[in-house]
C-alpha cells in the first residue's frame, strides 16, 4: 500500500506539478496564519500586521522554502526538463533550414527501421485482427519444412469435449478457390467453409442479415446458405438492396445468401486469400472436399480460443495428453502423432518462410540506414556546436556546469529525434504498404491481404529508436560542444577546433563505410537479377494471358475442343491480336520444372532422360517470340492421325544425342516419349528464366491437337497483342467469355506482370537494396560536402593568407579535396572489408553471382569514390574563389 | 547547540547533500514519531515537538516541509486535505505501515548510537 502511495506521490510530482505547487502554497499560507495567531497570543499588544511580519521572519523566505521543498520532492528534474525543451524548440525554430534537414535525416532512418519492423510484426507477431485475437491459438500436425496437416472435424470434436483449456474450437477451410455463378455469369472467388461458431468466436457481427447457426452446420449437404463479404456485395452484386435470399451457384449447388459480413472483414487467412464467401463446413462438398461426413476426413484447420485464465502452457499440456485420442480421430488406427499448438499470431507457418529472407535483409538494411543517418546528423551537430561556441561560453560563464550544457544539448537532440520519429512513423505507413504491394497479387492473379495497421508494439519500437538515436547521434556533439573554454571562446572568432575536425572525419568515414557495404550488396543483387532474367529467351512485352476452365462448367472434351478452336479463330480476327498460342494446364504457360517427368529414350527399352512433356498449340513459340534453333514449330496440320511429331529443347537434345551432335542433325530423328515414338521437327532454346546455378529443365513439346485427346480442356492461353496490353486484355477476355459465358476465364493478366510476380523476391530484394544504397550514398556524400564546406568556412582567413602568398586556385582545391578523399578512402576500405564479411547474408538470393563477386565490389568502390570526389570538389572550388583581400579584412 | 544542528541551514549553504545523513535521519525520526500520536498538519508537528521539549528543540519550517516531501516520496508518510479546527482545510500527514517499520529501525539505530557515544564519553 505504501509502495503504491509513494508511486502515486512521485507521479503527481512529475505530472501534476502545478497542482502540487499550488498545494504547497496553500499549506504555507495556512502555516503562516497559525504562526501569526501564535505570535498574537504570545504578545497580545502587538497589532496584527506586526505579528504577521514576525511570523514571516520566523518561517523564512517563502521562495526559498518552496524551492527546498520542490528539490526534496524531486520536482526540479521536471522544471529543468521543461525549460530545456522550451529552449531547444526555440533554438530549432531560429534555424528552420538546419531543423528541417536534421529532422529529415533522422526520419529516414526511423522510417527504414519502422518499415522493417512492421513487416516482421505482421508476419510473425501480430494477433488476428478480431476481438480477443491474442487468446486464439492454432492447433495442427506439424510436418517437415514448416508444413502442416489439418486436424479434421473428428479431432475438433475431441478438443471441444475434452480440452477444458479452450472455450471455443473453430474448424475452418479458409483457402478455397471456387467458381461462383451469379445470374448468367461466373466469377472466381475465395471461399471459406467454417463451423458455425466461427462468427461468435471471432466476435464478428453481420452488416446485413444474419450468420449461419449450429443447426445449419450439422447435416452434410443440407443447408445451402452463404454469407458474402461487403466487397462481394459491392463488386459482384452492385450493392443490391435485395441481397438477402439471393441465390448464387457454387460447385453445382445453389446457395441462398443469408447475410453480409462487416466492411473490412476479410476472414482469417492473413497473408493469404481474403474471403468473399463463407459457407457452413457441412457444405464442404461444394468446394470439392468430398470426404466431409466420412470418418478420418482431415478437413478443417483448427483455431481455438483459450478459456479465461487458461495459459498457453495449460493448453499445450492438455493437448499433449489428448494426442492419442486426437490422432485416432484424425487418422484411425493407433499411431500417435505429435500435435502442435501456437498462438495465432502473424501468418501461418508455411507462409512465413517466404518472408524470412526479406525480413532479415530489411532489418539489416534498416539498421545500416539508421546508423548512417545518425552519423550524418552527428557530424551536422558537431559543426553546429562549433558555430555555437559563443553561446555555450556565455552560458558557462553565467554559471552553467558542463553537465548542464550536455543535458541541454541532449534535450535538443531528443526534440530532433522525436520530430523525426513522428515523421518516420507517418512515412513508414506508406513505405510498408508499398513494400507489401509487391505481394498483393501472386503469379496466378490471386489476391493476398495483410494486416499492416499501426499498433502499440510499433509505437513502442519507434519510441525506443528515438531514444537510442538521440544517444547515438547526440552524445558525441554534446560532449564536443560543451568542451569550451569560456574566456578563449568569447575572445576568439569562430574556428573549427582540430578535435572537432577529427571527429567529423571519423563520422564521414563511418558513413562512407556503410554506404560501400550497401552499394556492394545492391550491385550484387542487381547483377544477380540480370543473370536470372538473362536466361529468359521469350519476349513478355505485349503478351496477355488467361486460363480457360471448361472442366469446371462440366463440358466434355469434344465440346471443349470445339470451343477452343472457336476462341482461337475469334481472337485472331480481332484487330488488336497478332497471334494466339496455348498450352495445356497446369503449370504456368512459360515455365518448366527442373526435374522429373516422362521417360525419354531412343528405343523401346532404354530411358536416357526424364523430361517434362508439354502440349502446346500451333504458333505457340512464335507467339512468345521464342527463336527456334532449327526446324519448325507445330502447324495446324499436326493433328490426330498424322505422323507424331515433337520439338525438344536444347538441353534435352544434348542429353539424348550428346553435345557433339549439331542440332540440325536431329531433325527427322525419332525419340520415344513414354511409349510413343515421335519424330523431331524442331529444336528450341531453353527459354525459361532460371538461376544460373539451377540446372536447365529438360522439355519435350508435342502438338496439342495430336497428343491431347479426351482431356478436360483446362488451358492457359498467351495472346500477342498490339497497343496497350491492359486495353487488349479486356477485349480478349470479353471475346473469350462470349464464346460461352458459363466457362470461367481466370488468371487474366499481362505476361510481364506474371513473370515479375513469379520472381517477386528477386525484384523486391533488388529494388529495396538499390534504393537503400542510393540513399546511403546520398547521405554520405552530403555528410562529406557539409564537412568540407564547413572546413572552408572556418579557414577563410588561412585560405586568404595562402592565396596572398601565391598559392594557386588548383592548389587550394587540391588541399580540400585531398582532405575529403582521405576520410572517404579510409571509410571505403573499411566498408569493403565489412562487405566482404557480410554479403553471405544475401547469398540465398544470388543466382550466378558469387557473394564475393569482384565486379560488384569494384563497382561499389568506384561509385563511392566518384560521389565523394564530387562532394569534396564542389565546396573546395568555392574556397579557391576566395578573394584574399576581403577575407583578410573580414577575418 | 542542538537547535542549530537540527535546522537545515539557510540559503548561504547551497550544498545540502553534504549534511550528515544521521542528522537528517534524526529529524525524520522525530517527525515519524510525532505522527504516531495522531495525523497532524505541519504547524502542529512543529508545535508538538516544541511543546514536548519545552522549546528546547525547535524544527524550522525550512527543514520540516522538505522532510515531509522526502518522507512522502519514500512512502513512509501519506497526506490528505481535511478540515482543521480553525475551519479551513489543512494538509494532514499520517504515518504509514512502512513508516512505522522505518521508525522502529531508526530508533534502534539511534539507541545504539547514543549508547556507543555514551561509552566513548565514559558515561556508560
Amino acid at each position: 500500500m505504501s509502495m503504491l502511495g509513494a508511486l502515486r506521490y512521485r507521479l503527481r510530482v512529475l505530472f501534476c506539478a502545478d497542482e502540487h505547487g499550488r498545494e504547497m502554497a496553500d499549506e504555507l499560507t495556512h502555516h503562516l496564519e497559525l504562526e501569526t495567531i501564535d505570535q498574537l497570543r504570545m504578545d497580545p499588544h502587538r497589532d496584527e500586521t506586526a505579528a504577521r511580519e514576525r511570523a514571516l521572519r520566523v518561517v523564512g523566505s517563502r521562495a526559498y522554502l518552496n524551492e527546498e521543498r520542490r528539490a526534496a520532492a524531486g520536482a526540479r528534474f521536471m522544471d529543468t526538463l521543461r525549460r530545456d525543451l522550451r529552449y531547444g524548440v526555440d533554438a530549432l525554430r531560429r534555424r528552420p533550414l538546419f531543423a528541417a534537414s536534421a529532422i529529415g535525416t533522422i526520419a529516414l532512418g526511423i522510417t527504414a527501421v519502422t518499415t522493417a519492423f512492421t513487416l516482421i510484426d505482421s508476419v510473425f507477431l501480430r494477433p488476428l485482427p478480431v476481438a480477443e485475437g491474442d487468446r486464439l491459438v492454432r492447433v495442427y500436425y506439424p510436418r517437415p519444412n514448416n508444413r502442416t496437416w489439418s486436424l479434421g472435424l473428428d479431432a475438433v470434436r475431441v478438443l471441444r469435449t475434452r480440452a477444458s483449456a479452450f472455450d471455443a474450437v473453430v474448424a475452418h477451410e479458409s483457402r478455397n478457390v471456387v467458381q461462383v455463378g451469379i445470374g448468367d455469369h461466373t466469377v472466381e472467388q475465395h471461399a471459406a467453409f467454417v463451423s458455425a461458431n466461427y462468427w461468435t468466436t471471432l466476435g464478428v457481427h453481420p452488416r446485413v442479415g444474419r450468420f449461419f447457426g449450429v443447426s445449419e452446420d450439422s447435416v452434410v449437404d443440407r443447408d445451402a446458405v452463404a454469407v458474402v463479404s461487403s466487397t462481394f456485395w459491392h463488386a459482384q452484386l452492385l450493392d443490391d438492396p435485395a441481397v438477402l435470399g439471393k441465390e448464387i451457384r457454387i460447385g453445382g449447388r445453389s446457395f441462398s445468401i443469408v447475410g453480409v459480413a462487416p466492411e473490412g472483414f476479410d476472414g482469417i487467412a492473413v497473408g493469404e486469400m481474403p474471403n468473399d464467401v463463407w459457407m457452413p463446413l457441412a457444405m464442404a462438398r461444394a468446394g470439392r472436399m468430398d470426404c466431409i461426413g466420412q470418418p478420418n476426413c482431415r478437413i478443417g484447420d483448427v483455431l481455438a480460443r483459450l478459456a479465461p485464465g487458461a495459459s498457453l502452457q495449460t493448453a499445450r499440456t492438455q493437448v499433449r495428453a489428448l494426442e492419442a485420442a486426437i490422432s485416432a480421430a484424425s487418422f484411425g488406427g493407433d499411431s500417435v502423432r505429435h500435435v502442435g499448438l501456437e498462438k495465432a499470431a502473424g501468418l501461418r507457418m508455411s507462409e512465413r518462410a517466404s518472408y524470412v529472407g526479406l525480413a532479415r535483409l530489411l532489418a539489416a538494411i534498416a539498421i545500416v540506414i539508421l546508423v548512417i543517418a545518425c552519423a550524418n546528423l552527428s557530424s551536422l551537430l558537431v559543426a553546429r556546436g562549433v558555430a555555437r561556441q559563443r553561446e555555450m561560453a556565455v552560458r558557462m560563464s553565467l554559471g552553467a556546469g558542463r553537465a548542464r550544457l550536455v543535458r541541454q544539448l541532449l534535450t535538443e537532440s531528443f526534440i530532433i529525434a522525436s520530430a523525426g520519429g513522428v515523421l518516420g512513423l507517418v512515412l513508414s505507413m506508406w513505405t510498408t504498404r508499398g513494400l507489401m504491394g509487391f505481394f498483393v497479387n501472386d503469379e496466378e492473379g490471386f489476391r493476398h491481404f495483410f494486416n499492416l495497421q499501426l499498433n502499440g508494439r510499433i509505437l513502442a519500437l519507434a519510441l525506443l529508436i528515438v531514444c537510442l538515436a538521440t544517444l547515438l547521434f547526440g552524445v558525441l556533439p554534446a560532449l564536443t560542444a560543451s568542451r569550451v573554454d569560456p574566456a578563449g571562446a568569447l575572445q576568439a572568432s569562430r574556428s573549427g577546433g582540430s578535435g572537432d575536425a577529427r571527429t567529423r572525419s571519423l563520422l564521414v568515414g563511418a558513413q562512407v563505410a556503410l554506404a560501400v557495404m550497401l552499394l556492394t550488396t545492391g550491385s550484387l543483387l542487381v547483377r544477380s537479377a540480370r543473370r536470372l532474367m538473362h536466361a529468359q529467351r521469350f519476349n513478355a512485352d505485349h503478351v496477355v494471358m488467361f486460363r480457360w476452365r471448361p472442366d469446371l462448367a462440366g463440358h466434355g472434351s469434344a465440346r471443349s475442343a470445339t470451343d477452343m478452336r472457336e476462341i482461337v479463330s475469334r481472337l485472331q480476327a480481332l484487330p488488336e491480336v497478332e497471334s494466339v498460342g496455348f498450352r495445356r494446364c497446369c503449370d504456368l504457360l512459360w515455365s518448366a520444372w527442373a526435374q522429373g517427368g516422362t521417360p525419354i529414350g531412343l528405343s523401346r527399352f532404354d530411358t536416357v532422360a526424364l523430361a517434362q512433356a508439354q502440349h502446346v498449340s500451333p504458333r505457340f513459340f512464335s507467339t512468345l517470340q521464342v527463336p527456334l534453333v532449327v526446324g519448325r514449330e507445330f502447324a495446324d496440320a499436326d493433328r490426330d492421325g498424322t505422323t507424331r511429331v515433337g520439338v525438344v529443347n536444347l538441353s534435352l537434345a544434348q542429353r539424348v544425342f550428346g553435345s557433339a551432335t549439331p542440332p540440325s542433325a536431329l531433325i527427322g530423328r525419332v525419340i520415344r516419349i513414354d511409349s510413343l515414338d515421335v519424330q523431331i521437327v524442331g529444336v528450341v532454346p531453353d527459354y525459361q528464366p532460371r538461376g544460373v546455378s539451377a540446372s536447365a529443365p529438360l522439355v519435350v513439346y508435342t502438338p496439342y491437337w495430336q497428343s491431347v485427346v479426351g482431356a478436360d480442356g483446362d488451358t492457359r492461353f498467351a495472346v500477342r497483342v498490339q497497343g496497350d496490353p491492359d486495353h487488349a486484355l479486356s477485349v480478349v477476355t470479353r471475346t473469350v467469355s462470349n464464346v460461352d459465358p458459363r466457362v470461367l476465364v481466370t488468371e487474366a493478366m499481362s505476361m510481364s506482370g506474371q513473370v515479375s510476380a513469379r520472381y517477386v523476391q528477386v525484384h523486391l530484394g533488388e529494388a529495396v537494396v538499390t534504393v537503400a544504397a542510393a540513399l546511403a550514398l546520398f547521405l554520405s556524400a552530403t555528410g562529406l560536402y557539409g564537412m568540407i564546406a564547413f572546413l572552408v568556412a572556418c579557414r577563410t582567413r588561412e585560405i586568404g593568407i595562402r592565396m596572398a602568398l601565391g598559392a594557386t586556385a588548383s592548389q587550394i582545391v587540391a588541399m580540400f579535396v585531398e582532405h575529403g578523399m582521405r576520410s572517404a578512402a579510409i571509410g571505403g576500405a573499411a566498408g569493403l572489408g565489412a562487405a566482404f564479411m557480410s554479403t553471405g547474408l544475401v547469398s540465398e538470393w544470388l543466382v550466378g553471382v558469387a557473394p564475393r563477386d569482384a565486379v560488384s565490389f569494384s563497382l561499389a568502390a568506384a561509385l563511392v569514390l566518384g560521389a565523394t570526389a564530387v562532394a569534396s570538389y564542389l565546396p573546395a572550388r568555392q574556397a579557391s574563389r576566395t578573394d584574399p583581400a576581403s577575407s583578410l579584412r573580414e577575418g | 547547540m542542538i537547535l542549530g544542528i537540527l535546522h537545515n541551514s539557510g540559503p548561504a549553504m547551497p550544498e545540502r547533500q553534504s549534511k550528515s545523513e544521521v542528522l537528517k535521519g534524526t529529524l525524520d525520526m522525530l517527525v515519524l514519531h510525532t505522527l504516531t500520536v495522531q495525523p497532524m498538519h505541519g504547524y502542529a508537528i512543529m508545535q508538538h515537538v516544541k511543546g514536548l521539549t519545552d522549546d528546547a528543540l525547535a524544527i524550522e519550517a525550512g527543514s520540516l516541509y522538505p522532510a515531509l516531501e522526502r518522507l512522502q516520496k519514500r512512502g513512509w508518510v501519506s497526506a490528505r486535505w481535511q478540515p482543521s479546527p480553525t475551519g479551513r482545510k489543512a494538509k494532514y500527514y499520517s504515518i504509514t505501515a512502512a513508516g512505522r517499520r522505518q521508525l522502529g529501525e531508526e530508533r534502534a539505530q539511534y539507541d545504539r548510537a547514543v549508547w556507543a557515544i555514551a561509552r566513548v564519553l565514559g558515561r556508560g
